[in-house]
């Protein structure tokens, strides 16, 4: 699992590339809460590569989703297929969450 | 026919666990999003028992095999019994106001995707060893 960031049209975007199982989350959990803790505009995780998502791995985005929440921010998701969208709709975090097709349409309705 | 394998058991297992799934989903003929649930299920039943068995398990087992005519995936293992079905977490995800609740989330996943799942203790296991199955209910 690998982990990059950039801003774009004063969001935060976050991508994540592979499987964000247990094990991934404990190798970015504390650069991911950092930059969660320190964003201060909206915040687009970019899911389009990862492949596998476990409940670890969902603990971390709803974590981001609430730090966000708090700070004023809006929180999105795109590029979510597969197993990871399958897990949002099992969770009902898809009823929660704003999910978007790609980060383009993410950031633009920021 | 029988597929057999022995997974390590550090938190990486379950990258082991959903090779092996991959691998056999076309041999099963599991549909996507069954395929999906069958691998949700096994890392979350997995990860309970490498980070959470006491006393630890030194080994843990993945069997698939037709039992009555359709597949069941069996694991096994020899760490401490933590029978997920028996837990008071047990039940479907149900409503949006619980989507956010992040304790209990992999036993729900567990429930919400194979509620027919079962669990043996070692205790009451002729093998000594913990079983956790997922009947599959797909023809073998």
């Amino acid at each position: 699992m690998s982990l990059e960031h950039e801003t774009i049209n004063e969001s935060i975007v976050v991508r994540l590339h592979g499987e964000f199982d247990a094990a991934a989350s404990d190798a970015v959990r504390s650069e991911l809460e950092s930059l969660v803790n320190t964003a201060s505009s909206n915040i687009v995780f970019d899911l389009s590569d990862v492949t596998f998502i476990d409940s670890t791995g969902m603990g971390l985005i709803i974590y981001a989703f609430k730090r966000s929440q708090s700070s004023g921010g809006e929180f999105r998701v795109s590029g979510l297929r597969g197993q990871p969208l399958e897990l949002f709709k099992l969770l009902r975090v898809d009823r929660v969450i704003k999910l978007f097709p790609n980060t383009a349409e993410a950031v633009s309705l920021a | 026919m029988k597929l057999t394998i022995e997974v390590s058991t550090e938190v990486t297992a379950t990258r082991e666990l959903r090779k092996f799934v991959r691998n056999t989903a076309g041999m099963l003929a599991l549909d996507e999003t069954k395929q999906y649930h069958l691998l949700t299920a096994l890392t979350e039943f997995c990860n309970n028992v490498v980070r959470h068995a006491k006393p630890a398990a030194t080994a843990i087992t993945v069997q698939l095999a037709p039992k009555s005519g359709e597949w069941v995936v069996d694991i096994a293992d020899d760490g401490g019994e933590f029978d997920p079905v028996r837990s008071d977490k047990f039940e479907p995800m149900q409503t949006a106001s619980s989507a956010l609740r992040t304790s209990g989330m992999g036993i729900s996943l567990i429930a919400t995707c194979f509620p027919d799942c079962g669990y043996v203790g070692k205790s009451r296991a002729p093998d000594r060893l913990n079983h956790f199955r997922i009947p599959l209910h797909v023809p073998a």
